[in-house]
């Protein structure tokens, strides 16, 4: 009897001694095995702006609905990137207006992927899918509460813009329009649209960079 | 069959074992947390859920002028006051990474004529993700110099209206605007009015010179053809002062990356890359606003043009 316990006992103790040396290698066993995308760090960026690097980009982040959206699934194809935060008024004034919603729908036809990326600190999937579904957004608001993709790109204010181009470099990196005031109607000029149709029509951007406004994205640390 | 001896020798090691296995598990429990940032919901504000509410009680604006009578001919100082709540602040002409510039726009009776905005030294703040504004805390005071018509005027007395807007943050943000109107009686010798208030502000204002810098040398516009370049600021400084900031302005034609500004014994290097739009305006200059803090704690600003393009 005694000898059982002991043995059932050692059987338990092993393997825990054995995990607890390894426990620095091993991922959180709370989260599914892709969890460790999640920690992948994109090519090495410098603290400059990144339209001087040449290498592509890739992350995994989680959408409203939990499911795991990665970059590189959309290899070959242009990507927008819309930084975002639901608390910012200057988001609020271009949701009521459907100002990326409408570009959005506009350039999904023409295989353009538009994500919608929330490093905000304070929200988390839950409170991204009450915004997406107030929304009805047609494209995935994904999580970045911890900031690391932001980070990557530099993304400084919401909203933010990126496109990426077919071969996943940057092509545009900037305001979603020059008119921060909103006071410009049909004289404003938007950036991200004559981006993409230059693009499509496989030119170069001629605007590759603007200084972006709105709220500064509100980092976790 | 066991002796009681050995029965106690038995008994200590499995409760020896349970020890061990426990004291395990709650290390291996602590290690295999989730280590991520706590995160923290910011205070809920009355103006959380109405974003878009002016928003009296974060800013108060009022319009003042520093006379109490409009002469003609006679230049006086017009100008809007924003008390902004503790903890919250408004954004500089050039905002920074984030914000909005606060904006001012008088409107003057027939005549009138007012010069362009008057923009006290500002303060930086930094926030997580390297992010940089320009701003204002607790007060400012935004003017200009309105001169009314040389000829007599024919009312007695003038209505002078401001139109202010901003955004004010904290760890969010709120849009606020107010019309304001001041009106003022004609008369020929009117006195001084709020003079503690506009030589406060007014001494906040960037200077021409800066009696500390030695000289300066500014590197060479880009050429007519060219919409981007690096740029160099050098600024050698008699006694160099205990603290200096940089904070350039640029209008929305020209991007401006890479900033740097350190300070070594008495030279400031200042780096930057300027990227002007294409297609806009072909003449081009920003401003380098460098503001010294002596050991005083007096800040004092001196504006260096950059002429980034010719024309």
């Amino acid at each position: 009897m005694k000898t059982t316990i002991l043995l059932i006992t050692m059987f338990i103790v092993g393997p825990l001694l054995f995990a607890a040396g390894c426990k620095k290698a091993a991922p959180p066993p709370a989260q599914p095995a892709k969890a460790e995308n999640t920690e992948t760090q994109p090519v090495e960026v410098a603290e400059t702006d990144q339209s001087q690097l040449s290498h592509p980009y890739n992350f995994t982040l989680t959408d409203q609905d939990g499911n795991t959206v990665t970059l590189s699934a959309y290899t070959g194809k242009i990507i927008v990137l819309e930084w975002l935060n639901p608390d910012c008024p200057f988001v609020q004034r271009h949701y009521a207006a459907r100002t990326m919603i409408n570009l959005a729908d506009k350039y999904r036809d023409q295989g353009v992927v538009w994500l919608a990326v929330n490093s905000t600190k304070t929200y988390d999937a839950s409170k991204n899918k009450a915004f997406h579904d107030e929304h009805a957004l047609t494209y995935p608001v994904l999580d970045d509460r911890l900031g690391q993709v932001g980070k990557t790109f530099g993304a400084k204010t919401t909203p933010h813009l990126f496109i990426l181009d077919k071969t996943g470099q940057i092509a545009y990196q900037g305001a979603i329009d020059d008119d921060p005031n909103g006071d410009k109607a049909d004289r404003a000029t938007n950036n991200v649209q004559k981006a993409l149709d230059e693009l499509l029509a496989g030119q170069k951007v001629s605007t590759p960079q603007t200084a972006s406004y709105g709220c500064s994205v509100k980092y976790a640390d | 069959m066991t002796s009681p001896a050995r029965q106690t020798w038995g008994r200590t090691i499995w409760w020896s074992l349970i020890i061990v296995v426990i004291i395990l598990a709650i290390i291996l429990a602590w290690q295999f947390a989730p280590h991520h940032p706590i995160v923290v919901e910011p205070p809920a504000g009355k103006d959380s859920n109405n974003a878009f509410s002016i928003s009296p009680e974060l800013v108060q604006a009022t319009l003042l002028a520093d006379t109490q009578g409009i002469t003609a001919g006679q230049t006086f100082r017009l100008g809007v006051l924003f008390r902004i709540k503790s903890g919250w602040h408004i954004y500089w002409q050039n905002p920074g990474d984030a914000g909005l510039a606060t904006a001012v726009r008088f409107t003057l009776p027939a005549g009138f004529t007012a010069s362009a905005l008057r923009w006290p030294i500002p303060h930086r703040f930094e926030e997580a993700g390297d992010i940089t504004a320009y701003g204002y805390t607790d007060s400012v005071l935004l003017f200009a110099e309105i001169t009314p018509p040389k000829e007599a005027l024919k009312s007695t007395s003038a209505t002078l209206a401001a139109a202010a807007s901003w955004l004010v943050c904290r760890d969010k943000c709120v849009p606020g605007a107010a019309q304001l109107q001041l009106t003022l009686p004609v008369a020929d010798n009117a006195g001084a009015a709020n003079a503690e208030t506009f030589t406060e502000w007014s001494g906040k204002l960037p200077m021409a010179a800066h009696e500390q810098l030695a000289d300066m040398q500014i590197s060479s516009p880009l050429p007519a053809n060219a919409d981007v370049g690096p740029f160099t600021v050098t600024l050698r400084w008699k006694e160099t002062p205990p603290k200096i900031e940089c904070f350039p302005t640029a209008d929305e034609n020209v991007v401006i990356t890479k900033f740097s500004a350190p300070t070594q014994n008495n030279t400031t290097s200042i780096s930057f890359t300027a990227g002007i739009i294409k297609d806009r305006q072909a003449k081009e200059t920003i401003t380098l606003l460098v503001v010294t803090t002596d050991s005083a704690g007096l800040r004092r600003g001196v504006n260096i043009p950059v002429l980034v393009r010719d024309a």
